[in-house]
This record gives C-alpha cells, sequence and structure tokens, in this order.
C-alpha cells in the first residue's frame, strides 16, 4: 500500500484529483491510499506517507511543507497542466515514480 | 513573447516570496485559519437567518411561493424555535476567534494548544467591561462578544498565543512531575506558572488602560483601529482593489482568496455580521447598514469562482474550435457552477497567459460595479443574508438581499456580460494557441 499526500488550499479542487487517481490506480491494480489535506493540517499526515504533492496553486508553500517532511520523502508540486486538466493517471504515474526514486 | 516572458519572471520573482511569507507568516495564518476553522458555526447563524425570513415569516420569499402562509397559519411562531441559533454563533463569534487564534499560534510554536486558547478566552474576559448589576443579578454586555469586539479578539489571540508559547518553553517555569502522576495533569502542572503570570499581567494592564481610559480596552481599539478599518473596507475603491489583487494572484497560481483573507476579514468581518444581525432583527435586507461588503464580490462577481470563470467556460462554448479547450471547458462546468476553479485556471491554462488575464481581473472589477451601482441606486437591497460562497451564482445574489427577484436577474446580465467581454478573448487567445502550435511544430522547440 503507496500512501500519497496532496497539499491543497481548501480541499475542494484537490478531492476531484484524488477520485481520478483512484480511478486509475484500480485501473493499473496499484494499491494507494490518498489523503487530500491543507497545509495548516498536514503535519501528521506528512510523517506517514510516502511521498507528498502539492497543487501548483499553493507551489509556494512548499518551503513550508520541506521542513516539515525534512527530507524524509520526496515532495514535488503537481505539474500544472495535469492538475488542471485532472489527469488523475499522470499524477499517479509521477507519483509512483517519485516513490520508486528514493 | 520577450517582453511578456520577461514581465513573468519579473512578476514570478517578485511575488512568489511574498505570497509565500504571507502564507507563512505565523501571525497571519493564525487569524486566517481561525476564521476558516469559526465558518461552519456562523453559517449554521445566517442559515437560520435565511431560513426564519425566507421560510418562516409569512411575507417571506419562498413562503409566498409554497403558500406556506396559507398552510400553516401560526408559521411565524416557529422563528422563535430557531431564532437563538444566531445567539451562539455570529453574535459571540469573538469568543471563538479569541481562543482559536492562540491555539493556532501555539500549534506553531509547539506548545500546549488547548490550554494556550483557553487561557485567551479567560484574558478576553479579565479585560472585558465589568458586570452592570441591575436589581441585584450581575449582568454583562453582549457588545462585544460578537462583531465588535473582533480586534480584541485578534489582538488578545495573538499576544497570549505569543507569550503563552514563550513562557511555556522557560524550564524555570515548569512544574514536572513524577512518572507515575497521569498526563492530563502533568500538562497542567507544565503550563500552570505561565498561565498564573499571563492573567495577572493582563489584569494589571488592564488596569493601567482603564486609569488612563476609563471606557475600557474594547471601546478604545474599536474607535483606535476596527472603526478606521471597516470605513477603510466598507467603499467601492477598496472592494474593487482587494479583487483585482485577488484575480491577480491567480493569474500567477497563486490561490488569492486565501493569500488576501487575513486582511479581509479585518475589513469586511464585522460590517457583514452587523448586515446579519440587521436582518435578523427587522427581517429585511432593505437598510442594512453596510451596502458595500465583499459579499458584492460574490454576488456579482465570482461566478465560477475567481474571475467569474463561468463566463469564460461560457464564451468556449460559443466562440472555440479548438479541442482542448473545450475538452477544459467539459471539465470544469460542474465544479465551475460551484465556484470552483482549478481546473479551468491550471488546465486552459489562465495562469500566465497573457492574453486571458485581461478579461480575467477585468470582468470581477466591473460586475463588482454593476452591483454597487445596482445597490447604491436602491435598484436592489444590500447582500445582507450570508450565503456559502459554493452556492451557484446569481442565486448567491437572489438569497443574499432575502429573494429579490431583480437582483437574480442582475445577476444573470452579470453572466452575460462576462461571456461579452471574455468572447473576443477566446478567439485572440484561440488564434494566438494556433500560431504558436504551427511554429512549434517547424522547430520542434517544445518549452514550458
Amino acid at each position: 500500500m503507496k500512501k500519497i499526500l496532496l497539499v491543497c488550499a481548501a480541499g475542494m479542487s484537490t478531492s476531484l484529483l484524488v477520485n481520478k487517481m483512484n480511478e486509475a490506480a484500480s485501473g493499473k491494480g496499484v494499491e494507494i491510499d490518498i489523503v487530500a489535506l491543507p497545509v495548516s493540517e498536514c503535519e501528521k499526515a506528512a510523517a506517514e506517507v510516502d511521498v507528498v504533492l502539492l497543487g501548483p496553486q499553493v507551489r509556494y508553500q512548499k518551503s513550508q511543507v520541506d521542513t516539515m517532511v525534512g527530507g524524509r520523502v520526496p515532495v514535488e508540486v503537481i505539474d500544472m497542466r495535469a492538475y488542471g486538466t485532472m489527469n488523475g493517471g499522470a499524477v499517479l504515474e509521477r507519483a509512483l515514480e517519485l516513490i520508486d526514486g528514493k | 513573447m520577450g517582453f511578456m516572458d520577461r514581465f513573468e519572471r519579473v512578476m514570478e520573482k517578485a511575488l512568489v516570496p511574498v505570497a509565500a511569507k504571507l502564507n507563512s507568516q505565523r501571525h497571519i495564518v493564525a487569524i486566517r485559519d481561525a476564521f476558516i476553522l469559526a465558518f461552519p458555526i456562523t453559517l449554521a447563524g445566517s442559515l437560520i437567518v435565511l431560513l426564519n425570513f425566507a421560510v418562516l415569516a409569512p411575507d417571506g420569499f419562498i413562503a409566498k411561493m409554497l403558500f406556506l402562509h396559507k398552510l400553516f397559519p401560526n408559521l411565524a411562531d416557529f422563528q422563535q424555535v430557531f431564532a437563538p441559533v444566531l445567539n451562539g454563533s455570529t453574535s459571540i463569534l469573538s469568543i471563538f476567534i479569541v481562543f482559536l487564534i492562540a491555539r493556532n499560534i501555539a500549534i506553531a510554536l509547539k506548545a500546549d494548544d488547548l490550554l494556550c486558547g483557553l487561557t485567551a478566552l479567560s484574558v478576553f474576559f479579565i479585560v472585558y467591561p465589568e458586570y452592570i448589576i441591575v436589581d441585584g443579578a450581575s449582568l454583562l454586555s453582549t457588545q462585544w462578544v460578537g462583531a465588535q469586539g473582533l480586534f480584541v479578539a485578534m489582538l488578545i489571540g495573538l499576544l497570549v498565543g505569543e507569550v503563552f508559547s514563550k513562557l511555556s518553553k522557560a524550564k524555570r517555569l515548569q512544574i514536572k512531575m513524577p512518572a507515575s502522576v497521569p498526563p492530563a495533569i502533568s500538562r497542567t502542572f507544565l503550563v500552570l506558572f505561565p498561565i498564573v503570570i499571563i492573567t495577572i499581567l493582563f489584569s494589571i494592564g488592564n488596569a493601567i488602560i482603564l486609569a488612563i481610559f476609563p471606557d475600557g480596552i474594547h471601546e478604545l481599539i474599536y474607535t483606535l483601529i476596527q472603526t478606521p478599518l471597516k470605513d477603510l473596507g466598507t467603499n467601492i475603491v477598496s472592494l474593487v482593489i482587494l479583487a483585482i489583487v485577488s484575480n491577480l494572484l491567480w493569474v500567477f497560481g497563486i490561490h488569492g482568496p486565501n493569500t488576501i483573507a487575513a486582511i479581509r476579514e479585518g475589513m469586511f468581518a464585522e460590517a457583514g455580521l452587523e448586515n446579519l444581525e440587521f436582518v435578523a432583527a427587522n427581517g429585511t435586507a432593505w437598510g442594512a447598514p453596510y451596502p458595500v461588503t465583499w459579499a458584492i464580490n460574490d454576488a456579482f462577481a465570482n461566478y465560477g469562482g475567481s474571475g467569474m470563470t463561468l463566463g469564460l467556460i461560457i464564451a468556449i462554448f460559443i466562440a472555440s474550435r479548438r479541442k482542448d479547450y473545450r475538452d477544459i471547458g467539459k471539465l470544469s462546468i460542474a465544479p465551475g457552477l460551484f465556484n470552483i476553479n482549478e481546473p479551468i485556471i491550471f488546465g486552459l491554462p489562465v495562469v500566465l497567459n497573457p492574453i486571458l488575464i485581461v478579461p480575467f481581473i477585468l470582468v470581477p472589477a466591473i460586475n463588482i460595479i454593476i452591483g454597487y451601482i445596482a445597490i447604491t441606486t436602491e435598484l436592489i437591497p444590500p447582500i445582507a443574508y450570508s450565503v456559502p460562497w459554493t452556492t451557484p451564482g446569481p442565486l448567491i445574489a437572489f438569497f443574499g438581499t432575502g429573494g429579490n427577484w431583480l437582483a437574480l436577474i442582475i445577476g444573470f446580465v452579470c453572466l452575460a456580460i462576462s461571456t461579452l467581454i471574455y468572447l473576443p478573448f477566446v478567439i485572440a487567445a484561440n488564434k494566438a494557441a494556433n500560431a504558436q502550435k504551427s511554429v512549434e511544430t517547424d522547430s520542434k522547440n517544445v518549452s514550458m
């Protein structure tokens, strides 16, 4: 089970992406657990996941998240186009790459 | 393109660090998150006002539509049942805010957040105006626990949050209990001295302020800070400027409304709440004390989300032949109806799109002015009922005015105007995208 944390502003649009990513994962037969949280509430979750992805609208909070994670797992801002088109497959793919690459 | 690239780079360099600062500065974040956390409770208050005066009042617009007043002759009696909800929400908002801000600061500084919040609550009432004795019963004025006390609540929340977190880290002030003592007890002993020190310090501070200003700290802060700030906020110029700044941030891919939330709440929160209290007392939005509040933005200039992108989506369906535009439009329409527009902002994208950023900033500014004119010429009442920002576009204008049909029509006019303004820009953006694509396929130079 791979655990992914999505950091966003309020969780409204990111929850759309979570659904798409879950669809893509079940299509590929990968077991994942995705949580979407605003940066103010993600500290606890950040300690338990395999990768942290930030929505592009909160990319300026990356340094804050970096400090929180402390280099334990990869942290990356989601590609703007992939986020906007709600391309769950591409985001999932990238997340899995990041997990494997560590 | 060269100029635009340089412009982008300069703005990116200037704006992103500022936004990052604003969004990580712990005092600003503490205030912002306090209002976010208190929102469901204030929303409960606004919904009850809407229920009482739209559904349960015999002349309420939903009651009239459904002939409820004919079916249930004593309909209005039910209002009393729900009216107290307001007493437990917006009318005591300052109490929530003082607790939440201090708690948020303590979380940021890794101190005991719950006890820090409680200490701030304690201090809030230490500096509160004294009891009034009437017929042997001591009464506490409700004047400063609601909207009017917000600034004192913010100040105390921030101050206590800071002082508490610092003092509780001082080793010499900690009382360590043996390991056999239950954690809930040893936790309170750990911060016992800081709490006692803070409450005593603030009571001394309060006495000094009372000696100089007999009206007390609430009256002082209210006249000195809160009222000027509210006056600064509740006029059309500030409203338009704030909307432009918020939308401009989005253009650079930064969440605008979140970034300006602390400033916005400081300027508009009290006015919005007093409008709601007015409605609760009078049963109508006509004559609400603050015609110009941030609600105008939501009611007329935020359909589809920041930049009024519902107009953009419609313009795409009308004018765009490009498959990528139409696909994004289709994907964006469902969240767009509820004013969530990250898909279109990042997918199209609007971000850093030199053509689309013009209407993205222009359209909301124009629509705010339209709403403002409609309200100040008394075509429609002020947007005094608060309606959640995820309500579909024109319905915010309709419910916000307490069911004014003209407001609903003006909402649709605003939507039509936004579509018309977006149209030529969508056509131009399509042409530019087509031209760019042929250049790219020529040179195989695909760059971000």
